[in-house]
């Protein structure tokens, strides 16, 4: 609503929280509608609709030491605390800052030159030359806003050397892309024949 | 590279959240009694719900009035909400590069210039694809782009050339310093568009 202004937004971002958003915004949709109908069924055929009379006969008969009140009470101070914990929890950046060439001259920038490799782009980089190291028969990896962690098979029998190779390997080449700070490298390494 | 409605889901998540544990709270304390205890004015935990005739609450034509303003507003509300989660582009409108609109205008689709970027990026060696977005004005430029490189390049070489040569071409054809820009890195297995090295493989005969 707020994102027609042309500006751009930082590219390092923490998780949008979309979906206790459409969640929310799907219930608030629902209740609208609900409401509208009520009202447009009270319009024309001069009474409100049937499935509001259980409601509203539940609600004539209740006092507020009911279970039932309890359970709504409990209910709404559980979603409520759930909501703020979505809206508060800050959540894992999605990227990973770079830092830009020093050889690199003016840059003719006025403001901020952001510069950030996606934590997918991360692992994916490490992964790729993990498996250029001799001894690593295949390699995945994850990453993490502060680590990357190397899932690494081999058919060698003694893993041990292998894993600190690899893990040097990663970190030097990672230290080369001038990622601030570089990451955490941290690998295991499984044998199969 | 494109735009998420991070503060806003936060805002009304915030919001409504403390609402909702509000009414929660005052619930459970009428419930128990504690309120009573504290206030002999508030309602009983013995007390009803609800005091008058809900028949007759619901009965003048004022009322339907409030529940289908209540029902469109909330709808709409709600349609606007899911409809921000939809991730935006948000491009820069037509920059205007004239001085004096008398002695004539001079106007330039800022994807026009978007791809220009793209391809000068796409030149580069170790690239396997790019797209650039320009948002802001033509006197205050900003320039997101998302570089792809193949998953062998030398990063810091690919970042030095647009720099060095990418940035500071789009800002002498804008006649002015970049507002900011932003570069966001993919990895792809994919073989880069220019400098492409080739795995061969082979057999050593003694």
């Amino acid at each position: 609503m707020s994102r027609h202004d042309g500006k751009a937004t930082p590219l390092r971002h923490r998780p949008s929280r979309a979906v206790p958003a459409l969640i929310l915004g799907t219930l608030l949709l629902a209740a609208g509608v609900a409401l509208v109908w009520a009202a447009v069924a009270r319009l024309v055929t001069g009474s409100w609709p049937v499935y509001l009379a259980g409601p509203r006969d539940w609600l004539s008969g209740l006092t507020w030491n009911d279970p039932g009140v309890w359970a709504v009470g409990a209910a709404a101070a559980v979603v409520g605390a759930v909501l703020l914990a979505a809206a508060l929890v800050p959540g894992r950046f999605n990227a990973l800052r770079l830092q830009a060439p020093e050889d690199g001259g003016q840059v003719p920038v006025a403001g901020a030159h952001e510069i950030v490799m996606t934590r997918r782009a991360v692992a994916r980089y490490a992964a790729a030359h993990c498996e250029l190291v001799d001894g690593v028969r295949s390699a995945s990896a994850t990453a993490s806003a502060r680590a990357v962690h190397l899932n690494v098979t081999t058919a060698l029998h003694e893993t041990g050397e292998l894993r600190g190779r690899v893990i040097a390997v990663v970190r030097e080449q990672l230290a080369g892309t001038g990622l601030n700070p570089v990451p955490k490298v941290t690998a295991s390494v499984r044998s199969r024949e | 590279m494109r735009q998420h409605a991070g503060a806003l889901n936060r805002t009304w998540l915030a919001i409504l959240g403390i609402l909702a544990l509000a009414c929660g709270v005052l619930i459970l304390l009428v419930a128990s009694g504690t309120l009573h205890a504290m206030n002999p004015a508030t309602v009983a935990a013995e007390g009803p719900v609800v005091t008058g005739d809900l028949h007759t609450a619901f009965g003048p034509a004022y009322v339907t009035a409030i529940v289908l303003v209540a029902g469109v507003l909330m709808g709409a509300l709600g349609l606007l909400w899911i409809l921000a989660q939809i991730p935006r582009r948000n491009p820069a409108d037509r920059y205007r590069l004239h001085q004096d609109p008398a002695s004539g205008t001079t106007l330039c689709e800022a994807s026009v210039l978007g791809s220009a970027v793209e391809n000068q990026i796409n030149t580069l060696p170790g690239v396997v694809g790019s797209s650039a977005l320009l948002r802001g004005t033509a006197m205050e430029p900003d320039l997101t782009m998302k570089v792809t490189v193949s998953n062998r390049a030398d990063i810091q070489d690919v970042l030095h050339r647009i720099n060095t040569r990418v940035i500071p071409d789009l800002s002498t054809a804008l006649e002015t310093p970049l507002q900011r820009t932003g570069i966001q890195l993919e990895v792809s297995g994919r073989n880069a568009i220019s400098g492409t090295t080739v795995a061969t493989t082979g057999t050593v005969i003694y």
